[in-house]
């Protein structure tokens, strides 16, 4: 059980950033900035918990309030200049990695003899995250509030999506923008909610992550791949909120199995050739639903005579 | 009265055929590409990802 808790806890992003990117599809936005929103969130929850010294709780809005800017961003160029949110998110993503780095590599976060950041329960334990049944996990330390918080995530988006006004306005919202403006909804309004609310989840998941201690930030040369494994992840939930935390067990699953691969017989490249191959095909989810719910065909007797019908006399 | 809908129509089993459709179909992928680059050692290698999640090293802090 001790394996299964880390296991659970590196599962927490990839769930968390595809909900992110279910958040958004489901109102009609590909929020591909989700790798962008989840970085600034790296940035907020390391930098206020190391240099700042601040209380889990706080570190945690930090990454949320981050993350959810960064969306926010992404949403006033939608909105108003109807910049689309691919291109928006994709130049955020970048934009977001470079301040990351700059930020955290700094000596107030980066140990630069070991080129990553400092360890969060040496330097401020205060900003650690609660334990959660961590004997049940066999003691593993790293069992936090972290899972539990995700599934009760999972649970908030699907009764907002679709037990209230709020959820059916963003829906309508993304299927006819036109229409919803006609009906009386705000349009703009709506977006810019959407990406805010779906950049919050993303840096939701890298607080998560981060302030349990299990990962250290590195300098990195390139966007984190959360956030697009995140939309195959979401794809392969079947677009429904708790579909997708089973599909971001399996990704999960697959890439730490991955990593055990015997390099003796296989280039260490391959192992997320494999990966990469799983995930992709999790991506034809749609594909595979539309053959299924292909129309059978109806079989016509062309010899068969027409049916007998009654008059009525008048 | 309406026509009872068959199990297999529902949005939700289709949906959760699908998925597990991908997941498979990308194994089975993967482990014609790891049979391509190494034979012998395929299913072994195929049995490691399938089996070793398990093994995830870190539980302690250092």
């Amino acid at each position: 059980m001790k394996y299964m808790g880390s296991f659970l806890v590196n599962s927490v992003p990839v769930i968390l950033c595809a909900e992110a990117i279910l958040f958004a599809y489901k109102a009609g936005l590909f929020n591909i900035g989700a790798a962008g929103q989840y970085t600034v969130g790296i940035i907020a929850s390391l930098y206020t918990s190391l240099a700042l010294g601040w209380n889990w709780f706080f570190c945690l809005l930090a990454a949320i309030v981050a993350g959810g800017i960064w969306g926010l961003i992404a949403g006033i160029f939608k909105a108003y200049f109807n910049v689309n949110e691919v291109i928006a998110g994709i130049m955020l993503n970048w934009i977001g990695l470079y301040i990351c780095n700059i930020i955290l590599g700094g000596e107030a976060c980066m140990n630069q003899s070991k080129s990553e950041t400092y360890e969060i329960a040496e330097v401020n334990p205060s900003g650690i995250l609660p334990g959660f049944m961590q004997e049940f996990f066999g003691g593993n330390q790293y069992v936090t509030i972290a899972i539990p918080l995700t599934i009760v995530v999972a649970i908030v988006i699907l009764i907002v999506l679709n037990k209230t006004t709020f959820g059916y306005e963003l829906k309508a919202t993304g299927h006819n923008k036109e229409a919803a403006k006609y009906a009386g909804m705000n349009a703009k309004r709506n977006i810019m909610f959407t990406l805010l609310i779906s950049g919050a989840i993303a840096g939701m998941a890298a607080g998560l992550l981060y302030l349990t201690g299990i990962q250290h930030f590195k300098i990195a040369s390139s966007v984190p791949g959360m956030g697009f494994t995140g939309i195959a992840v979401a794809f392969l939930g079947g677009l429904n909120p708790i579909g997708t935390i089973f599909a971001g067990l399996f990704v999960e699953y697959i890439t730490l199995g991955g990593q055990y691969l015997n390099t003796n017989y296989y280039n260490p490249q391959v192992a997320d050739l494999m990966i990469a191959i799983i995930i992709y095909l999790c991506g034809f989810v749609l594909f595979f639903k539309t053959i299924l719910n292909r129309p059978g065909k109806v079989k016509v007797n062309a010899n068969a005579e027409p049916a007998k019908t009654e008059e009525k006399e008048v | 009265m309406g026509q009872k809908e068959s199990f297999f129509k529902r949005p939700a089993v289709q949906t959760l055929l699908a998925s597990v459709l991908c997941a498979v179909l990308g194994i089975l992928i993967g482990f014609i590409i790891l049979w391509f680059m190494n034979a012998e050692h395929a299913s072994e290698g195929m049995g490691a990802i399938l089996t070793n999640f398990f093994k995830y090293r870190i539980a302690q802090r250092h």
